[in-house]
Formats: C-alpha cells, sequence, structure tokens
C-alpha cells in the first residue's frame, strides 16, 4: 500500500513571466478528503490545471508512486478524473452525459459494451441520480448538473478524484448533501478525493487534511485537526475562529 | 437496479430506431434530388433515354448529356454539400460556436486572393485557378494554426486569428479589383460559386480529400464530442486536446479548400447544414457528421438543379440558389422552435 495516492514535490508553475506557482510540495493520503483553501487568485485552480496535465509545469506529480509526466493521456485519465469550477450544460441527456467518463477506456471506433453501460447506471445509481438519467442536462438544476457530472467521473473509475470549487453555485442544504455524498465516495467506495474549497467552514468539517495556500504556495498542508490547532487559518485569513455546540466555525 | 433505471434503459434502447428511421427519411431524400437532378434540365430527355444514355448506349446524345454533363454536375454538387458541411460541423464543434464556418475563419477568403492574384498578375496560369484556390485556402489554415498556437489555441483564438486573416485577405482582394479592374467581372462568377462546366477529373483529387477527412472526423467523433465538455474535461477524459484540435481543423479546412477549388466561394452550406441536422440529430458529432453529409449533399442538389431549370437555358449559380432558397429553409427551422438555438 502506497503512504500517498498522490504526490506533489517541487511543483512550480508560470503564466509567461508571471509565477503562479512557486515550489509546491503537497501529499494525499490514500482513502481521505483533501480540501485546498485559499484567497481568490492564489493559485488553486491552477494547481488542479497542472494536476490534470492542461499546464505544463516544473516538478513532479505522482500518483501510487508513479509519475504523471511519463504517462499517456489516456493512462492518466484511468489513475486521476478531474472536474474544472465551470461545467457546461450540454443539450445532451444525463445518461450520455455520464457514458463520457467510460471514454478512456474506448478504443477508438469502438461503442460502448454492455459492461460499460453497466457502469454508467451503477454510477448514475450510486450518486442518486436515476430519476434524472433521461433528462437533459441543460434542463436541470445547477446542483443536479454537478453531482450528474460527479457521476460522469465516477464512471471514469479512477482511484484520484480531484474538484475545484465544486461547491461554488450551490445552496447551503445542496453543499452539504454534496459534501455527504463525497464522504460516502471515500469510504464506501476507497476514493481519494482532493477538492478546492472556497468556505473555510465546509472544509474544517468534512476534510480530513487541509492544505492552505496563499500567493502560489502552500503555507501548511496538514491533517485538519492540526491545522485548526495552529491557528494557520486564523493568520492566512486574518478572520477568527469560534466553537458552537462542539462544531468549530470562522467569522470575519 | 432500481424501477426508475430500469425505465431509463428501455427508453435508451428505442432511441436507435428513431435515429435509423430518420437517416432512412434523409437518404431516401437524397436519392430522390439525386436522381430527380440527373433526369431533369434545359433539355428534356425521357427517363428511359437518360438510363440508356448512363448504363446502355454511349454514343447517344442524351449520353453525352447525362455522362458529361448532368452526372458531373450532380456528383461535384453532391461533393461540395459533403465537404462543406463537414467542415462547419467541425468548425462549429471545436470552437464552440455555432456561427463558425470555413468563411469565418478565412479559408474562402484566402482562396480567393490566390484566385484573383492568379487572374490579375499571371492570366497565362488562368488554367490552374482551381489549384490555386486549394493552396491559398491550405495556406491560410497553416497561417491560422500558426498564430491560434502563439495566441493560447483556446476556442475563441482560432475563430478570433481568422476574422483577423479574414479582414487582411478580404483588404488585399478589394486593392487588387481597385487596381485591375478587368478581372472583377471574372472573380464576382468565382467569388458566388457555382458548378457549371465543372468535369469529372476535376473532382477526382477533391472527393479523396473530403472523403479521407469525413473518415477521418468519424474516426475521432467520440474525441471531438469531448472538446464540446470543454478543454479541462477533455484533457481529464484523456483527450489530447491540441492535437485533436489541430486535426479536426485541417479536416475542415481541406474539405473547405477542395470544394473552392472546383465550386468557388460556397460559403453558405457550411453555415446553415450544421444548425439543421443539430436539429434533426442532436448534438452527437458522429450522428451530426453523418447527417450533415446527407443534408448538405441533398441541399446543394436540390438548389443547383433549381438554378439549372429555373430560368433554362440561362443558368443561376448555386451560390445565389442556395441562399435563396436555404436562409428561408433555416429561418424556418429556427422558428418552430427557439429552444438551444
Amino acid at each position: 500500500m502506497y503512504e500517498n495516492a498522490l504526490a506533489i514535490s517541487s511543483l512550480s508553475m508560470n503564466y509567461g513571466k508571471k509565477i503562479v506557482l512557486k515550489d509546491i510540495n503537497f501529499f494525499a493520503s490514500p482513502f481521505t478528503i483533501t480540501a485546498v483553501v485559499g484567497k481568490n487568485g492564489c493559485g488553486k485552480s491552477s494547481l488542479v490545471s497542472c494536476i490534470n496535465g492542461e499546464r505544463r509545469y516544473f516538478g513532479k506529480i505522482s500518483a501510487f508512486g508513479e509519475d504523471l509526466a511519463y504517462k499517456t493521456c489516456r493512462e492518466r485519465a484511468k489513475i486521476i478524473s478531474v472536474l474544472p469550477q465551470t461545467l457546461p450544460r450540454p443539450h445532451m441527456k444525463v445518461f450520455e452525459l455520464v457514458g463520457f467518463g467510460r471514454s478512456p477506456y474506448i478504443k477508438l471506433g469502438q461503442r460502448l459494451s454492455y459492461s460499460d453501460k453497466k457502469i454508467i447506471y451503477d454510477s448514475i445509481e450510486r450518486i442518486g441520480i436515476s430519476r434524472l438519467a433521461d433528462c437533459f442536462v441543460d434542463e436541470i438544476s445547477g446542483g443536479e448538473v454537478q453531482k450528474a457530472y460527479l457521476a460522469m467521473i465516477l464512471c471514469q473509475n479512477t482511484s484520484i478524484l480531484v474538484l475545484d470549487e465544486p461547491t461554488a453555485h450551490m445552496d447551503i442544504a445542496y453543499e452539504n448533501e454534496f459534501l455527504e455524498l463525497l464522504q460516502i465516495l471515500k469510504t464506501k467506495y476507497k476514493k481519494t478525493i482532493i477538492t478546492v474549497l472556497h468556505d473555510l467552514n465546509l472544509a474544517v468539517r468534512y476534510a480530513d487534511q487541509i492544505a492552505i495556500m496563499d500567493n502560489g504556495k502552500i503555507v501548511i498542508s496538514a491533517p485538519t485537526k492540526d491545522i485548526l490547532d495552529a491557528e494557520i487559518i486564523e493568520k492566512t485569513f486574518k478572520i477568527r475562529k469560534y466553537v458552537s455546540e462542539g462544531k468549530v466555525f470562522f467569522s470575519a | 437496479m432500481t424501477e426508475s433505471s430500469s425505465k431509463t434503459k428501455i427508453s435508451y434502447s428505442k432511441k436507435i430506431p428513431k435515429m435509423a428511421t430518420k437517416y432512412i427519411l434523409m437518404s431516401f431524400i437524397l436519392i430522390f434530388v439525386f436522381f430527380a437532378a440527373l433526369f431533369l434540365g434545359s433539355t428534356y430527355i425521357s427517363i428511359k433515354d437518360a438510363l440508356n444514355g448512363l448504363f446502355g448506349d454511349s454514343s447517344s446524345t442524351a449520353s453525352v448529356i447525362m455522362l458529361h454533363f448532368r452526372l458531373p454536375r450532380v456528383l461535384s454538387a453532391m461533393l461540395a454539400g459533403i465537404g462543406l458541411s463537414i467542415s462547419g460541423v467541425l468548425l462549429q464543434s471545436i470552437t464552440d460556436n455555432r456561427l463558425a464556418s470555413p468563411n469565418i475563419i478565412g479559408v474562402n477568403s484566402g482562396a480567393g486572393l490566390a484566385v484573383i492574384a492568379i487572374m490579375s498578375f499571371f492570366p497565362q496560369l488562368i488554367l490552374f485557378t482551381p489549384l490555386a484556390a486549394f493552396l491559398g485556402a491550405l495556406a491560410t489554415t497553416f497561417i491560422i494554426l500558426l498564430i491560434s498556437g502563439r495566441i493560447g489555441q483556446t476556442k475563441i483564438s482560432v475563430i478570433l486569428a481568422g476574422m483577423a486573416l479574414t479582414s487582411i485577405l478580404n483588404s488585399c482582394i478589394s486593392l487588387i479589383s481597385l487596381i485591375d479592374t478587368d478581372v472583377v467581372s471574372s472573380y464576382n462568377f468565382f467569388s458566388v460559386g457555382g458548378l457549371s462546366g465543372v468535369s469529372s477529373k476535376q473532382l477526382t483529387i477533391p472527393a479523396i480529400l473530403i472523403f479521407i477527412s469525413l473518415a477521418v472526423s468519424l474516426l475521432l467523433s467520440s474525441k471531438i464530442n469531448l472538446l464540446g465538455l470543454g478543454d479541462g474535461i477533455a484533457a481529464s477524459l484523456g483527450v489530447r486536446v491540441k492535437l485533436l484540435r489541430i486535426i479536426c481543423i485541417i479536416c475542415a479546412c481541406a474539405s473547405a479548400a477542395s470544394v473552392v477549388s472546383f465550386a468557388g466561394l460556397l460559403g453558405f452550406a457550411g453555415l446553415i447544414v450544421p444548425n439543421i441536422a443539430r436539429r434533426i440529430v442532436g448534438e452527437n458529432i458522429f450522428f451530426k457528421l453523418s447527417a450533415s453529409a446527407l443534408i448538405g449533399s441533398s441541399l446543394l442538389i436540390f438548389a443547383d438543379m433549381l438554378g439549372r431549370i429555373m430560368f433554362a437555358p440561362s443558368e443561376i449559380p448555386v451560390g445565389i440558389v442556395m441562399a435563396l432558397i436555404g436562409s428561408p429553409f433555416f429561418l424556418a427551422i429556427l422558428l418552430r422552435g427557439n429552444k438551444n438555438v
């Protein structure tokens, strides 16, 4: 068993002359949820695009001990699935969208096999959107679209899921439901989840580990409890922590 | 499995026969207009004589008309329809913009500049006009690839690079036509787009290029579908986004350039046919490509036939008829329901 599902070491990236990520070192343990938090523009989405192989970077990103730079796009897609922040709403049925998750396993010119279709139905059912399978993606709510895409990457059958602000456009009830779903994926389906979150209160409640980013660097990456004890969040975001009914909250 | 998901499975499996019906209907329309265009023309030929001319006695007048005039003409209309339609589908898919077409990204203007330059500066090479048009369009494609590569090669950068290049090329065309007014009337004929005088020999290379582009696009259709979800998701699903976009641009431009080489600047089909196909078969690129090929060829054959017989023995170039019948048809389809326009 590997100690780290995802390991990033000495990662740097720049847009032209502007350095966006500087010497990032970050590790995600298997079957945990890691929340990446930080102020707007600190480089969270750039980190996600590097993990996705969209941007050139310096340094090393490895999954289960294997350097992803030496993997083909298709091999990478069988190890890590990434959901960006903005999700389009194409005019197609949820079933078809979820079926795209099988793309890395289908050769050119091949069609979905019976077992592929079974995996698609299973994924839709696991996320709890069976009733939406025949609906058009552009006709369902924002939260349901997010779940449809989550079913798609579940269908991709990767060990590591990377999500960029998945709860950005959800209301509070949907946010909690969605994060509970991630907990189920972690525990029941043994997924390692790395998610960018803008809400610190949700991060401390649902994540096992937190990585705090500031100005293109990881300030600290540690188990949630250690982060809370070290009072790093208060210093980085200049906010106050208070505890109510045994739960930790942050407020400006 | 729950009851609701079982229902989903049933309704999904019903989709194939419905789609098959649409394809049978589209194929039937194509076969009908193909033969109608063969049998109708300024010279009356009975169906019996026409069939005899096509498959029997090769020395009769009917045979000469059928084999040397009507058949090449109908085949060229069919080829032009396929080429422009698949070019439009590919460009609209990779740019995620339903207004993208070979005209917008400068392919037609590149061909136009090459043709007017030959007419004006090298009139002795007038026979090489189709080749010049093809090379002009292809050169424009590579310039677009170079520019969009330098500025990021995102969806919008290809369109912006194309539009900028189009205005430069159009300015050059206007400049040449101002300096050399003698070429204007010949150039106008080329710029409207027409199929008169096309021979079977002229169609060989364009046909090869168009069918290679169609085959490659159909083979890659499952990957091109993913581009519609955005570069990030496509990359996450194992697509080499930049490479796929380059292949699509090359296929789109090669097929559009092939059409320009024998039919002139017939751009309109590339814009409307993919939109019509989308309304009929949905967003899936495989269906959209194949349906566009059927619809585009039917529409072009029909428009060319109308142009030949409406004011016979005079002819109206297919480009004009296409715009006249295509636009109202397109508007009618849009007005039938404004959803997902």
